[in-house]
């Protein structure tokens, strides 16, 4: 080989190597095999004197796009049963595996819309949704050594566009403009109703300093700038960083959009030893963050309004009562209209953690008005005859602006932590279904639930 | 050559949608990288790579030899026919290389490639990016195997002129 055939190659090398990463492929812009392929028309030639003309035709089509994005209908809607009718979820492929697709589907009729593969080495690590029912942020994370990188939470960010009756029923676009939250534990990610803005709750550094203290930032869809930043010391905030989210993203309820975005809430979730009982006692709050006001520290900047607590194990009646504080992985939630907190509770005649006698536990999702904090309204509950050595779990997925349907999870659990079972329980599969008119009623068109990682409505 | 499982080729868009799936997550990368080499606008590299992969699954069933050998051979060849499709729409437009400083001997050389008429420039990048022998580019571009030996003599000759003359 002469030295400029080895010029020409080392050149071509590494300027093929400067692309690193693709957008996923689509298959949903392709007709289906065997379908016949209709070509675009092709453009024809125009003559020079036409380019201002197509420029000025460009400037008003780029202006009118910019319109539509920029009025998505702030409230979804509804599909039948008052949940929204497209969804976006995480799917393991292989099931279980470490890599995640994502899903689109029509939850009205079960039909699937599009599965979307990640660009190489990467899976779809967080979904999120806006309120028109229509769009949706998606984030991919390097797969790294057999599993999710959890250096990356989150490193490319998409805009997934859902317009029904269209040839290309899902687009998927990049967003190079959002952060990449290298060394982040997020705790919690929520786009807007409008579509435009995405708050994001992390913990910067989180393997190096876990002690960091925890962001929320509200960046740009469209330019990715950043608009507002808080912080705080309090790592209960989001529901601490206590889960595990790499892989999996963060759940839904750790940050909410209200008040037609000019709000964020959002819940603390704490445990302390009550100094008069020596009890441990679990605290729970939601607060409100007015977007419109200044200040950069998270807890100063914003207001409890909603708190409830229960000792975590009661030695009076307390356990005989439905209570939202059953661990600290499920999170109160405020709607969108700011009326309104919903959460999921247990009525246990064991506390959490020890054995269970068997016997009928009741499972409800409860509604406090902002305005009668205290009082709890029951939406829907269910009665489980829990076997012997197992525990009930109940969850809070989705709710509408309002408040009047949800879409929540329950399920029976295994024994509890801190207990040699002598006969371990069968698996059981969480129920989901949707909370409306008093009723939970099994979801059943979204195909099996449980096969997804995370799902946004 | 990785093998596809073949099993339920031609079974439909299920079967399609897995096997064009694993190749994009295979093949994607380095294809959307000859297409920049050839096109220099990542851009549009990606968007011809896409492409190829769509009209493979669309094509699917239609394939005598589902195999992955021959699936890569028809992406391969889907993405030069797309890069010359692109450029001949902008036959007379240069697209500067992404995010390559100008005045590095690396971005030189690429400069250098860019110029040169398409043919030599696809004999070069086959030949010293893909390390394809004279007879593969020649199959590949379908011309003669002489074709392929002076397009690419003549294309390194004029790269190591134009350095010349640029530096």
């Amino acid at each position: 080989m002469t030295p400029a055939e080895r010029v020409v190659r080392a050149a071509t090398r590494a300027y093929g190597e400067t692309v690193t990463e693709l957008r996923p492929l689509d298959l949903t812009a392709a007709a289906k095999p065997g379908e016949r392929h209709v070509r675009p028309r092709r453009r024809r030639r125009f003559p020079g004197w036409l380019a201002p003309v197509a420029a000025a035709a460009a400037v008003v089509a780029l202006a009118i796009s910019l319109v539509i994005v920029r009025n998505i209908p702030a409230r979804p809607a509804p599909a039948s049963g008052g949940v929204p009718r497209y969804y976006a979820a995480l799917v393991p492929q292989p099931p279980q595996g470490f890599q995640n697709k994502l899903t689109v589907g029509d939850a009205l009729t079960g039909a699937r819309l599009a599965t979307l593969t990640p660009a190489r080495g990467y899976s779809f690590s967080v979904v999120t949704a806006a309120a028109d029912d229509r769009t949706f942020v998606v984030a991919a994370q390097p797969i790294y050594d057999g599993a999710a990188d959890k250096r990356f939470p989150a490193r490319t960010w998409y805009l997934l566009r859902i317009t029904p009756g269209t040839s290309s029923q899902v687009r998927l676009t990049r967003l190079p403009t959002l952060p990449d939250l290298k060394g982040a534990h997020l705790l919690a990610v929520a786009l807007s109703g409008s579509g435009r803005e995405i708050a994001v709750g992390f913990i910067p550094d989180y393997a190096t300093s876990p002690q960091s203290p925890v962001q929320l930032r509200v960046y740009s869809v469209t330019t990715g700038n950043l608009e507002r930043a808080w912080s705080t010391s309090d790592q209960t905030v989001f529901g601490g960083p206590g889960r595990d989210t790499a892989g999996n993203g963060p759940p839904t309820t750790a940050l909410t959009w209200v008040d037609d975005d000019r709000a964020l809430a959002f819940p603390t979730i704490s445990a302390a030893s009550d100094p008069r009982t020596h009890q441990d006692v679990m605290y729970e709050t939601v607060r409100l963050l007015d977007m419109s006001a200044g200040g950069g520290d998270l807890i100063a900047d914003s207001r409890v309004i909603w708190s409830t607590q229960r000792e975590s194990v009661p030695v009076n009646d307390q356990h005989g009562q439905l209570s939202c504080v059953n661990n600290l992985s499920i999170l109160p939630m405020l709607t969108a209209d700011g009326k309104t907190i919903v959460c999921a509770a247990i009525k246990s005649p064991n506390p959490q953690g020890t054995i269970t006698a068997p016997g009928p536990q009741t499972l409800a999702w409860l509604a406090y008005s902002t305005s009668a904090p205290t009082v709890a309204r029951t939406l829907a509950q269910v009665t489980v005859d829990a076997p012997k050595w197992t525990s009930p779990a109940i969850d809070l997925q989705w709710t509408d602006s309002s408040g009047g349907t949800l879409i929540g999870t329950w399920t029976i659990e295994g024994a509890s932590i801190g207990f040699i079972d002598p006969n371990p329980a069968p698996t059981y599969r969480p129920h989901w279904g949707v909370i409306a008119d008093g009723k939970f009623r099994p979801l059943t068109t979204m195909g099996d639930l449980n096969l997804y990682r995370a799902i946004a409505w | 050559m990785d093998h596809v499982d073949t099993e339920h080729a031609g079974a439909g868009a299920w079967t399609a949608e897995r096997h064009v799936t694993a190749l994009y997550q295979r093949h994607a990368l380095s294809l959307a990288r000859l297409a920049l080499l050839m096109l220099g606008d990542s851009g549009a590299a990606e968007d011809v790579a896409q492409d190829a992969f769509l009209g493979l699954y669309r094509r699917w069933d239609s394939l005598a030899d589902p195999s992955a050998a021959q699936a890569y051979a028809y992406l391969r060849t889907s993405v030069l026919n797309g890069c010359r499709t692109a450029m001949r729409r902008r036959s007379r437009r240069e697209v500067p290389p992404d995010g390559r400083p100008a005045e590095s001997a690396e971005a030189a050389v690429l400069a250098a490639i860019r110029r040169l008429p398409a043919r030599q420039r696809e004999a070069l990048v086959l030949r010293y990016y893909l390390d394809m022998t004279e007879s593969q580019a020649a199959d590949v571009m379908r011309v003669s195997r002489g074709t392929v030996k002076s397009a690419t003599s003549r294309a390194v000759a004029a790269v190591a002129r134009m350095l010349r003359e640029g530096s």
